[in-house]
């Protein structure tokens, strides 16, 4: 259409409009104020990073933290590292089956994943009590108690080491069976021999009930098969009578330590000070049997109440089930801020001898059938990349890109904190240190081992096929890594460039501007211009002038020449307006005149004679050179308002003289030239 | 996200996306047209008024257009000066003289001597014209415009700069940073142009930008596109570049150039061809403020 434009050109237009605004603004200085916003902005992105990560880290410590303190655990040999295992603990604790704060620890809240196991814990004691029930039905308990002197089916132990005590000397009471061993610690032993008080007794004969509970439970299950994640179930009396199932089959007594006081844990003691509890659940911890990291569920087993002024009867004892821990916990347990992991399995040899351990580091998570792959195993991915090489990083950052999975603070963190320890030195690490230490603590605690100058640890997870399948733990570097102290770095200093260009665009760059603009309009003038301050010292001129006095004067911004601008000037010669004949043409001004006139204020225009010879081409006329000293000067005073000393009112001072100068007209410098001369005749008496 | 089901549904999600998006467009295009006008300046100064009868009294004014920027105002514009007081006129036999070099301009006084025009096709850049004149005692409120030589012209492509070599476009934004300057009676002289550089539009402009390219570099670089992330320490370092950049435009504007002084000899000038229907109708001039 005529005269109209299309949106493409309009936008052009307008753009063409934009940049011409822009190149005068940036000629008159924006460039600064752009550079210094830009800078600046730069910085606040370093710095909004640095921050960011600082307080992800700081939160996620926070949390970390709050969770380990909600930690329990069974306490073992390895009790001096309690601390350890709860940071080691606290994440899969933290999302375990039970409420991690709750101070109640009858809650277990069945996630769905774990619904068999729930059942299982449901059921069992509850078909434990029916056969027991069954039992005390037969023999009440008094028929029981009626029992003394009978004595107990008990296999000595061989005593292994010769320093035990005199009621030790004999090793743990145990006697074990098919399926199920009972044990009782070596102490709880009357000395006349192998004779037990009776109600030890009536706990042997009452926790016999074990091994028929687990037939109910397991015909309860398909194919007459208990769960894979029941790893062993027991029974606890008030004497520390235990008898035990294991899933591992049949349970050898030289594994446990003879003196160990059952009841003193921390499942069973738990029913001593909540009598009106029934059921308590442990977090997790490492198995003292060897099966790695598991959970208790426990259940009070008492007598009929027959005293009315008390809530319960008897406490016969308690019978616990311990559960493995459920697969995607493994992810949890990688997932860990305070350590760097890595899986780690190696071949157990039966002579209990590691001299020849041979470890492979697993660079992937445990294999999941896709039913049971969790969740949260992507995330786990770039920090397992971090501790067993690149392989894994890139792939775990496109399953996290695709599935569009925000970082949490955990995360964030974890990735700030990442170490690069490689496979072959995880392996040599385990190689030469876990040369001398025992099998069996290997499995049941968690082992100290140095690496790298610092203590790494090795954590158990239990045995897979006569294979240790445990975790290892290494130390992360506490507080932010080098890159982001290098974005605090970078953003600061990006906000000092932004100030220092501010500062340079504020103070320095208009000074340099109007010197600039004040040379560029001095080196134009057509005349000479000389700046002068109170003191008659010259401060600026311009090259015209320097010209004209044929003399090194001031520049703008290169003062360091000190001269006074009336010595230049020898005579000074004012034109008369109207010369009559008899009137002399010009009148003689004296410096005294001139600066009593500027100091009030008036301007003053003479001719000047210089005080000096110009040097010219012209060598050979030195009339010429004379002829030629003549200058016109006009010079204005620059007056200012000041107070007096007295702090009286304000008075006009001369702070300066503006002075231009320019060349005389040759007709001009002849008359000036002989009226001097008639002058100096005068002087001299003799007429012209 | 839930598109709607019904026609109300989605008469109100337009009606959402509109709001959303047609009112910082429109400031935003205005905005730009408004910092990219074209600078120009204007003065007026009463320089002498002679004293004695009242009949023979006369003023003598200075009043100059100056182009700040380096690329030339083209287009067809007619200068105009006119006397605002009833009773003022242009002195008789003294028309005003132009101060603008070579430049060829076409002249015309209106037939009562209230309107002055100047027609021009081309105002070069950097240059600066000067009008003298005198009028009798009675006119003392003086007003200049430059205006488009035809008011119809003004609805077609106004020009663009020089260097486009093509017409500018057919939208409503302000060509010229300013058109009109009055000098009232009571003053003695008025500017209107730019008082400071770099103007605050332009440094609000450039500050908005960084505080933009800041907010998108947090939210993709640092908070992983999630808006939620944005803490009170994002929005403090904000507030700083917002107080850095208001702090710099007031620390580091300074004096703008001002009117130069131009061209020393009067201009030839030669009357319109054809005379402006803006000039040929003479309206009653306003009452004097």
């Amino acid at each position: 259409m005529d005269g109209q434009l299309s949106e493409v050109e309009v936008s052009n237009a307008l753009v063409e409009r934009i940049k011409v605004r822009l190149r005068r603004l940036m000629n008159e200085g924006f460039g600064g104020f752009l550079i210094s916003i830009t800078l600046f902005t730069f910085g606040a992105v370093f710095l909004s990073k640095y921050l960011h990560d600082y307080a992800a880290l700081a939160e996620a410590v926070r949390v970390e933290i709050l969770e380990m303190v909600d930690t329990r655990q069974e306490d073992s040999d390895s009790v001096k590292e309690a601390g350890l295992i709860a940071a080691a603990l606290a994440r899969v604790n933290a999302a375990g089956p039970f409420q991690s704060h709750s101070a109640n620890r009858q809650d277990w809240n069945c996630p769905a994943e774990e619904a068999a196991v729930c059942e299982l814990l449901l059921q069992f004691p509850e078909l434990f009590e029916k056969r027991m029930d069954q039992e005390l039905q037969a023999k009440p308990p008094a028929a029981i108690a009626a029992v003394e002197g009978e004595t107990f089916d008990i296999v000595p132990m061989k005593k292994r080491e010769p320093e035990y005590r005199p009621e030790l000397a004999e090793g743990v009471v145990c006697q074990e069976g098919p399926r199920t061993a009972v044990m009782v610690p070596a102490q709880m032993r009357r000395p006349d021999g192998q004779h037990f008080s009776p109600r030890i007794e009536q706990a042997a004969r009452l926790s016999a009930n074990l091994e028929k509970a687990l037939d109910d439970l397991a015909s309860s299950f398909p194919q007459k098969k208990l769960p894979g994640s029941l790893v062993q179930a027991y029974f606890i009396s008030p004497d520390s009578l235990l008898r035990i199932w294991s899933k591992r089959g049949h349970v050898q007594c030289e594994e446990f330590d003879a003196p160990r006081l059952w009841a003193a844990k921390d499942y069973f003691s738990y029913f001593w000070d909540n009598p009106k509890q029934h059921d308590y659940s442990t977090a997790a911890y490492i198995d003292y049997g060897g099966n790695g990291l598991v959970r208790t569920r426990c259940h009070a087993v008492e007598l009929p109440r027959t005293n009315k002024n008390l809530p319960n009867g008897e406490l016969l004892g308690v019978v616990c089930m311990d559960v493995k821990w459920r697969p995607d916990q493994e992810a949890i347990l990688h997932r860990h801020l305070f350590f760097e992991t890595a899986r780690v399995t190696f071949a157990l040899p039966d002579d209990n001898d590691l001299e020849h351990l041979s470890v492979e580091v697993l660079q992937n998570n445990r294999p999941h059938t896709p039913e049971q792959q969790p969740k949260v195993v992507e995330l786990t991915g770039p920090i397992n990349a971090g501790i067993v090489g690149t392989c894994c990083n890139s792939s775990a950052a496109i399953a996290v890109e695709k599935d569009d999975l925000k970082p949490t603070a955990l995360d964030l963190a974890l990735d700030m904190q990442k170490n690069s320890l490689t496979v072959e030195e995880i392996r040599e690490g385990l190689h030469s240190e876990l040369k001398n230490v025992n099998q069996r603590a290997l499995l049941r605690e968690i082992t100290r081992i140095p690496f790298r100058g610092k203590k790494a640890f090795v954590l158990p997870l239990g045995l897979m096929d006569g294979h240790f399948d445990g975790l290892f733990l290494y130390p992360r570097s506490p507080g932010l890594p080098a890159s982001d102290q290098g974005f605090l770095v970078i953003g600061l200093l990006s906000i000092g460039a932004a100030l220092s260009a501010g500062v340079y665009s504020w103070r320095i760059s208009p000074k340099a501007t109007e010197l600039r603009n004040r040379l560029a309009l001095f080196r134009n003038l057509q005349v000479g211009v000389v700046l002068v301050d109170a003191t008659d010292s010259i401060l600026e001129s311009n090259d015209r002038a320097e010209e004209l006095f044929a003399k090194k004067l001031p520049k703008p911004g290169a003062p360091g020449l000190r001269l006074r601008f009336q010595h230049l000037i020898r005579d000074r010669l004012v034109a008369n307006e109207s010369p009559s004949a008899d009137s002399a043409p010009f009148t003689r001004i004296t410096t005294e005149d001139v600066d009593k006139a500027r100091r009030s204020g008036e301007a003053s225009a003479y001719y000047g004679l210089l005080s000096y010879k110009r040097k010219r081409a012209d060598q050979a006329d030195p009339t010429a050179q004379e002829d030629l000293d003549w200058l016109r000067v006009s010079a204005t005073p620059i007056m200012a308002s000041r107070k007096s000393a007295g702090g009286g009112p304000l008075q006009l001072c001369m702070e300066g003289i503006f002075a231009t100068v320019d060349a005389v007209p040759y007709e001009t410098i002849k008359q000036l030239n002989a009226y001097l001369k008639s002058e100096e005749l005068a002087r001299k008496g003799v007429q012209p | 996200m839930t598109l709607p089901t019904d026609a109300m549904g989605w008469l109100v999600l337009v009606l959402h996306i509109i709001l959303l998006i047609v009112p910082p467009s429109v400031m935003t295009w205005k905005l730009l047209g408004s910092i990219s006008a074209h600078s120009v300046c204007f003065s007026g100064l009463r320089v002498h008024e002679s004293t004695g009868v009242a009949a023979n009294r006369q003023i003598r004014y200075l009043f100059s257009i100056q182009n700040n920027e380096d690329v030339a105002l083209t287009g067809k514009r007619i200068l105009k000066i006119r006397i605002l007081d009833n009773l003022g006129r242009f002195a008789a036999g003294k028309d005003p003289e132009v101060y603008a070099g070579c430049n060829p301009l076409r002249v015309l006084m209106s037939a009562d001597r209230t309107v002055w025009c100047a027609a021009f096709d081309e105002l070069p850049a950097l240059e600066t014209w000067t009008i003298r004149f005198t009028t009798d005692g009675e006119g003392r409120n003086i007003r200049m415009t430059l205006e488009d030589a035809d008011p119809a012209e003004a609805k077609k492509p106004s020009p663009a700069p020089a260097s486009t070599k093509k017409p500018g476009p057919s939208v409503d934004l302000p060509v010229l940073s300013h058109t009109q300057l009055t000098l009232p009676a009571d003053r003695e002289s008025v500017f209107k142009g730019r008082y400071a550089t770099p103007e605050a539009w332009w440094s609000f402009t450039a500050s908005s930008l960084a505080l933009g390219g800041y907010f998108v570099s947090v939210l993709y670089y640092v908070c992983g596109r999630d808006l939620t992330q944005i803490t009170w320490v994002d929005t403090g370092l904000a507030c700083l570049i917002v107080v850095f950049g208001c702090t710099l435009w007031w620390l580091t504007r300074r004096p703008a150039p001002s009117i130069s002084q131009g061209y020393r000899e009067p201009s030839e000038t030669r009357p319109f061809e054809v005379i402006p229907a803006t000039v040929v109708v003479v309206t009653p001039p306003p009452a004097a403020p």
